[in-house]
């Protein structure tokens, strides 16, 4: 089995114009709470994690400011390190004490394609409380999916540098490839690369308690204006429910739950073909993914690509 | 223990108000949203609205809630707590019942008549608030279905207003 340096996903940062009507719709409907504020700078976690932070918002031109991971502890963090500059990878920052809200050590690199990751350990966590039955807010991030111009670059960077795998697959009709779901440990996926005509967020998932947690919280997002653009729905590649919305800054969000967990010893991926319908959808209910979902999550073209954020 | 908001118009007040002491006496905290007295005509529609109100502003925050009606016509009142966006009322006669609609429709206020035997009444409003909704996923889709067209009039799957060259190209 592949030994891994990155132990899981933390959280995502995200830059936005409208900073105080994201960060509201989050706290106020999304269900995050704001553990940390700064000007134009929001902290938000999830109760049922114990991560500091899921979601970190900032006010500036709309972009992914980074994608944290954790790693065990300084003597992995320095391995990874050193694999990377091996690898000629590109620094943002050397390992050294982390001085943002939550601390910490780590360093941070760009991707293939210029998207911020940081890798840090030791870092000051968050006391997680079980989520009460009905509550409908979510426990965790799930996963980050990225559209990607450049699809098997961008997935092969991830399994060349991090030794991340591919779980599955999703594929045109003519056998390309569409999608790649992407673990970093035994979670089906904690990333995921989308094709799309350019670098950007497809979407962030949250993972729910339940399946009533996640039918109850997708109804307060209705209820809040929210548009749902795709679901409800349950897909066969990692078995989860989905519900996606709109966030106010034209983010894709998720409400997610019962992402699988598979077993890395034995586990063979699938490429599973987008024209038969029940490759995205279980159900057969949430519509086939058309030219307007896939539109829907294509966003706005990433600013941020080969610019460290301030912060 | 769950919070539960009691209405009752003339027709229910005082099976209504029995009904409270003994959930207050169970543990669960009661919030009474009228009639206030016996007012002989009084009109059950802001009873119901009121209750489907606060229970799924109560559901939204995370709250543990549910609403109990007692009317003089319980489908009446059924009929107007369902106004409100997120109000799921049904009416029930036996606990077994009751239960059942927690289970498939996920309810979330109970609708009785006044003229209910009380014992029956109170162990009705048991398995009310104590059965949940299954953790099967088909029932929750379904629910969103019917929340879907009440917040956007649509039960597709999304929310949005088609242009034209937006619209779903199948492939062969």
């Amino acid at each position: 089995m592949t030994e891994r340096l990155v132990s899981h996903l933390r959280y995502a940062a995200l830059a936005v114009p409208e900073f105080e009507t994201e960060r509201d719709f989050f706290v106020n409907f999304w269900g995050l709470t704001e553990v940390n504020a700064e000007p134009g700078l929001s902290y938000l976690a999830a109760e049922g994690s114990s991560e500091p932070f899921i979601l970190r918002l900032r006010e500036d031109d709309k972009r992914i400011d980074l994608v944290g991971f954790a790693v065990a502890n300084r003597a992995d963090v320095h391995a990874l390190a050193d694999k990377l500059h091996a690898e000629d990878v590109q620094f943002v920052h050397e390992p050294q004490e982390l001085t943002g809200f939550s601390g910490g050590y780590g360093f941070r690199v760009f991707d293939g394609d210029g998207r911020v990751l940081e890798f840090s350990t030791g870092y000051e966590t968050r006391e997680a409380r079980k989520i009460r039955e009905r509550e409908p807010i979510p426990a965790k991030l799930s996963h980050v999916v990225f559209n990607s111009a450049n699809l098997e670059q961008s997935a092969q960077w991830y399994i060349d540098h991090l030794d991340f795998s591919i779980s599955d697959s999703l594929t045109r009709p003519d056998g390309a490839s569409m999608m790649h779901f992407m673990r970093c440990n035994a979670t089906h996926h904690s990333v995921a690369i989308a094709m799309g005509p350019h670098h950007s967020l497809h979407h962030l998932s949250f993972e729910m308690r339940g399946i009533e947690e996640w039918m109850r919280g997708s109804g307060k997002i209705l209820r809040s204006g929210a548009r749902m653009i795709w679901g409800p729905g349950r897909h066969n590649a990692g078995d989860n429910t989905f519900a996606y919305f709109l966030s106010p800054a034209g983010n894709t969000i998720e409400y997610t739950t019962e992402l699988s967990v598979v077993d890395e010893e034995t586990w063979e991926p699938h490429r599973l073909n987008i024209k038969d319908v029940s490759n995205q959808d279980q159900w057969g209910t949430a519509q086939e993914m058309s030219e307007l979902i896939a539109r829907e999550s294509f966003n706005d073209i990433d600013k941020g690509l080969f610019v460290a954020p301030p912060v | 223990m769950s919070r539960i908001h009691f209405a009752a118009d003339s027709g229910g007040y005082e099976l209504g108000r029995a009904l409270q002491a003994r959930a207050e006496a169970a543990g669960h905290e009661v919030l009474w949203h009228g009639a206030e007295q016996l007012d002989p005509g009084d009109d059950y529609p802001r009873f119901a609205i009121a209750v489907g109100v606060a229970v799924v502003k109560d559901q939204d925050a995370g709250v543990d809630a549910f609403g109990v009606l007692v009317l003089d016509e319980g489908a009446a009142g059924v009929v107007a707590a369902n106004k409100v966006n997120g109000a799921r009322a049904v009416s029930a006669a036996s606990p077994r019942a009751a239960a059942n609609t927690r289970e498939v429709v996920d309810a979330n206020v109970l609708v009785l008549e006044g003229i209910a035997f009380e014992e029956n009444a109170w162990l009705t409003i048991s398995a009310f608030v104590t059965a949940s909704l299954p953790h099967v996923v088909d029932l929750g889709r379904r629910i969103l279905q019917i929340e879907e067209y009440e917040n956007s009039g649509t039960i597709e799957g999304w929310a949005v207003q088609l242009e034209p060259e937006q619209v779903a190209v199948k492939r062969e």
